[in-house]
């Protein structure tokens, strides 16, 4: 984890000026927002899609909830996409692996974690509004049953887990 | 004694006494694990060792050179924008931080293959259209060397880039895989140029200058890499623009050797075209003391009146006229498959470290270009040169000044 990555993460989430300290793992609830961040956080860039899949892509990382109570992110906005949504991997009818929306969200327990990684669970940034090039840091805001949570996803090449996307009905 | 050849009881009992005298790095790392399970040998390379990486210079240059490298040159994507390079240096700076401390790198598909650094570094270099893309001044030695015509016989297959990566480690494993995921980290901004495989250890003990393939002891006159001599290695204010103060100058050329027709040399001839002994690579005339690092007597005459050190020998061609002819030397050995009727295709990695290549340098090799008689079995093939970045202190990314 580059310092840099998890301090980015832990100042979004606190919205307080936390500059120095790398650590944001014994953060607590409290007024200031929830207790959840992102550690690790990447997404896939646009530049190593395929031609017609560049207009969506993935988002992963440890999701880590320090606060003493559940919390369940349900879905997110993004400057960066029309719509963001949670996402599961499951084998469809012809056996091949798809993608559709975590209807439920994703329930992080009290002082648990939850990993967002390809070809399972992950954040779906859909409709981007601009290419994702290698390196740029694309801000989303979670939408979670305690309110909203602001991260930061790095874009890397990757060109893994390109499972078909199928909206569920 | 090498270790491996100890009886195997004795053998044991260096390993139960926490490896005694034994004092290579690595060794100590693992002492603990071996004298446990009591009968194992010792692995091949120190697989546990870390270097650091943050620093005001990057690693890789001054540290004793590992057992194996990858000399990765890659050629930017015809539209690369300055901002995408800045991306890719954020990027491949957390990737390079978690795999020299044995941590898989965001989008590593084998993770596994992270858990062994064996004091893995990775040194990144830069080329004249990375800077100019930046939008800052380059110093005016970043760009092919000037042609040595009576020698040099480039090819375009080994030279010449836009971004170097120095990638070294104990264990060639460790390598391919910091290689790999480097460049696949790129995606589409970068092609790979070329790729240098190479492998060294020194020729006694650690620390030791290399024996190349040649038999030759190699690398025995260095600048100091522990202070004294660090303005001919370290970029600053006198030479360099800001960008670049704490990197250093890169030449790397692939020297191949005629190995074939060398066997056919007497060692009298062998000695006499090099200037050192084979044995220690003592000089062939010393003016006191013994042994590689016991200075030259280029005066010295034998019967016949001719100087012991022919002045045509590489010593001669080669040692420092001035105070600042002095570069660093890491280079590393390339033993490639044969070809056509070929019993081998060797040769040396020249690699070089100076602070002001045209003025360190250049006039070594313009020397060495007019006269040397190791050129009648070897011949440069391929010629690069680069920027070696500043280090990355906590929480900047490699080339944060070039990209400010």
């Amino acid at each position: 984890m580059s310092s840099l990555l998890r301090t980015s993460a832990a100042l979004a989430v606190a919205g307080l000026a936390l500059a120095g300290c790398g650590n944001s793992s014994d953060k607590t609830s409290d007024a200031a927002g929830p207790a959840l961040t992102i550690v690790d956080g990447w997404c896939k860039s646009t530049d190593t899609m395929p031609d017609g899949f560049k207009d969506m892509t993935g988002c992963f990382g440890t999701v880590k909830n320090t606060g003493s109570a559940d919390i369940t992110i349900t879905g997110g906005s993004s400057a960066a996409a029309q719509m963001v949504q949670t996402h599961e991997t499951v084998m469809g009818a012809d056996g091949k692996m798809q993608m559709q929306e975590a209807k439920k969200g994703f329930t992080v327990k009290a002082g648990g974690t939850f990993e967002l990684k390809p070809g399972a669970n992950h954040v779906m940034l859909m409709m981007l509004s601009k290419p994702l090039q290698i390196g740029d840091a694309i801000p989303v805001t979670l939408k979670t049953s305690t309110g909203e949570v602001p991260v930061s996803f790095q874009a890397r090449a990757f060109d893994a887990a390109n499972e078909t996307y199928v909206p569920v009905k | 004694m090498s270790e491996s050849l100890l009886p195997h009881a004795a053998r044991r009992s260096v390993l139960a006494g926490g490896v005694g005298g034994l004092v290579a790095g690595g060794l100590a790392a693992w002492s603990a694990t071996a004298s446990a399970a009591g009968d194992v040998d010792p692995p091949v390379g120190a697989h546990t060792i870390v270097r650091p990486f943050r620093g005001p210079r990057q690693a890789g240059i001054v540290e004793a050179p590992q057992t194996y490298a990858a000399f990765v040159s890659l050629r930017l994507a015809r539209d690369v924008e300055a901002r995408q390079l800045k991306g890719l240096f954020a990027v491949w700076t957390d990737d390079i931080e978690r795999l020299v401390e044995g941590r898989a790198p965001l989008t590593d598909m084998e993770p596994e293959m992270a858990a062994s650094p064996a004091a893995l570094t990775v040194t990144v270099g830069v080329g004249r259209r990375v800077v100019a893309l930046a939008g800052k001044s380059a110093p005016e030695w970043l760009g092919p060397l000037p042609a040595f015509p009576r020698i040099d016989q480039l090819e375009e297959r080994w030279s010449g880039g836009d971004l170097l990566l120095q990638i070294c480690a104990a264990s060639p494993t460790s390598v391919a895989h910091a290689q790999r995921r480097l460049i696949k980290a790129a995606g589409p901004l970068v092609t790979v140029a070329w790729v240098q495989r190479g492998f060294r250890e020194p020729f006694t003990e650690p620390g030791a200058p290399m024996r190349n393939l040649m038999g030759q002891v190699d690398g025995i006159v260095q600048p100091a890499t522990h202070g004294p001599d660090d303005a001919l290695l370290f970029c600053g204010p006198a030479n360099s623009p800001e960008w670049l103060h704490g990197g250093s100058g890169l030449v790397i050329r692939r020297i191949a050797m005629n190995l074939d027709v060398w066997d056919r040399v007497d060692l009298a001839a062998r000695e006499n075209a090099i200037g050192r002994r084979t044995s220690d690579g003592q000089p062939l005339a010393v003016q006191s003391g013994s042994g590689m690092n016991a200075p030259a007597d280029l005066e010295r005459t034998d019967a016949l009146g001719f100087t012991v050190i022919d002045p045509h020998s590489h010593l001669a061609r080669s040692r420092p006229v001035g105070g600042t002819d002095r570069f660093l030397r890491r280079p590393y050995s390339y033993d490639d498959a044969p070809q056509g009727n070929e019993v081998s295709n060797s040769g040396l990695i020249f690699v070089a470290y100076a602070a002001d290549v045209a003025a360190q340098f250049v006039p070594v090799q313009q020397r060495l270009a007019e006269s040397d008689l190791l050129n009648l079995w070897t011949t440069p093939i391929g010629s690069a040169v680069f920027a070696v970045l500043p280090g990355a202190l906590a929480g900047e990314s490699l080339g944060e000044k070039l990209f400010a």
